[in-house]
């Protein structure tokens, strides 16, 4: 009788225990996924998770994107510099949103007409935010995780227009993916 | 540790800081010409000074540079440079004009190519802020360190960098140049 209670006591703690992976466990910010689930014209947003960093390492090599390796996940929203959108509107709008939510300022900087911003709120698992724009790419970038200092450089220094063309390759028009979909496809990594 | 000045190396220039209770120089400065594309505008947060706090160095020079920083609250910076020819929008003289009477000037230095103004201004028994006016022909650069100042620490802290303005701290520890 006890072997058998002991069996259902560890098929319940097994289906808890995968229940629990499901679905992503980390505190993203709210202000952002508003904005993505309005699904705003000619915004675009990239979602990366622990396999698509092990993908990109694969593809473009560790001492390029290395640095980002702590990294769980990640949403880059942005637009194409010929697409006329609000995305300064939507900036906006969205770093006032994430002040509400307990993000901080690290580092604001202004230098050769590209503007750099860089939020953090700590929790469990740390979540920054990274504004940018240099006048030919305008994006936000949420990154969940332990970053490293050289990351938080790279940050705020990468040609990161390089990699949303790499990802965006071949693929000019409009999408939005489908974070749901990915997270149930990642087996809520 | 170093990567906080590689940031600015990005930038070409350097960098500057928060929670400055008055509004003093800088903002001044700030609210003018942050946004214009001329100027290189950087703010570190006290965020970013916790942060720094909380990382394990092992290096002496890492230890120093950690120890330097601890003490620090925000950095802000502006730094114009013109090109030849062109009209200045920013000059070194109405950088100082600017500057209220809670600062006291600590140290002066004239190169050849660059003026150098190091003010303090004090809060009890301690400094709580440095700030620094840099001014040649072409360019200004204005730094405001705030935070529990320590001279010789910022001094020491400076010759762990190589970077822009940063060097004109070393002369904080240099009694002749006082």
């Amino acid at each position: 009788m006890i072997r058998k209670r002991n069996k259902y006591f560890a098929c319940f703690f097994l289906v808890a225990l995968l229940l629990s992976g499901c679905g992503s466990s980390f505190e993203k910010s709210e202000t952002l996924s508003e904005v993505l689930e309005a699904k705003p014209e000619g915004i675009k947003a990239l979602y990366f998770y622990p396999s698509t960093m092990r993908m990109l390492m694969d593809i473009i090599g560790t001492e390029k994107v290395g640095a980002l390796e702590g990294i769980k996940e990640a949403r880059l929203i942005f637009q194409w510099n010929d697409v006329n959108t609000n995305f300064d509107s939507y900036a906006s709008d969205i770093e006032s949103g994430i002040l509400t939510e307990d993000f901080e300022s690290l580092i604001e900087m202004n230098a050769s007409g590209t503007d750099v911003k860089i939020f953090i709120r700590e929790s469990k698992v740390p979540v920054y935010i990274v504004f940018y724009s240099d006048g030919e790419y305008d994006f936000i970038l949420e990154a969940v995780g332990e970053l490293s200092d050289e990351a938080i450089k790279e940050l705020a220094s990468a040609d990161m227009g390089g990699l949303i063309e790499l990802f965006s390759a071949g693929n000019q028009s409009e999408f939005i993916e489908d974070e749901n979909a990915n997270q149930n496809d990642n087996g809520g990594n | 540790m170093k990567w906080i000045f590689q940031i600015i190396a990005f930038s070409g220039l350097v960098f500057g800081p928060m929670g400055v209770s008055a509004q003093d120089a800088i903002d001044r400065y700030f609210e003018s010409f942050a946004s214009d594309p001329d100027f290189t505008s950087i703010v570190i947060s006290s965020k970013m000074f916790e942060l720094f706090t909380k990382i394990d160095v092992d290096e002496p020079e890492g230890k120093r540079v950690k120890d330097a920083i601890s003490g620090l609250k925000g950095i802000r910076i502006l730094a114009y440079e013109s090109e030849e020819g062109t009209s200045k929008t920013a000059n070194f003289n109405s950088a100082i004009k600017k500057i209220g009477s809670d600062y006291e000037l600590l140290m002066s230095v004239n190169d050849k190519s660059d003026k150098v103004r190091f003010f303090i201004r004090e809060e009890g028994d301690t400094i709580a802020e440095l700030f620094m006016v840099v001014g040649g022909d072409q360019n200004l650069f204005l730094m405001s360190l705030v935070g529990d100042i320590d001279l010789e620490k910022m001094s020491e802290l400076s010759k762990s960098m190589d970077v822009g303005g940063m060097n004109y701290l070393k002369n904080l520890d240099d009694p002749k140049k006082k």
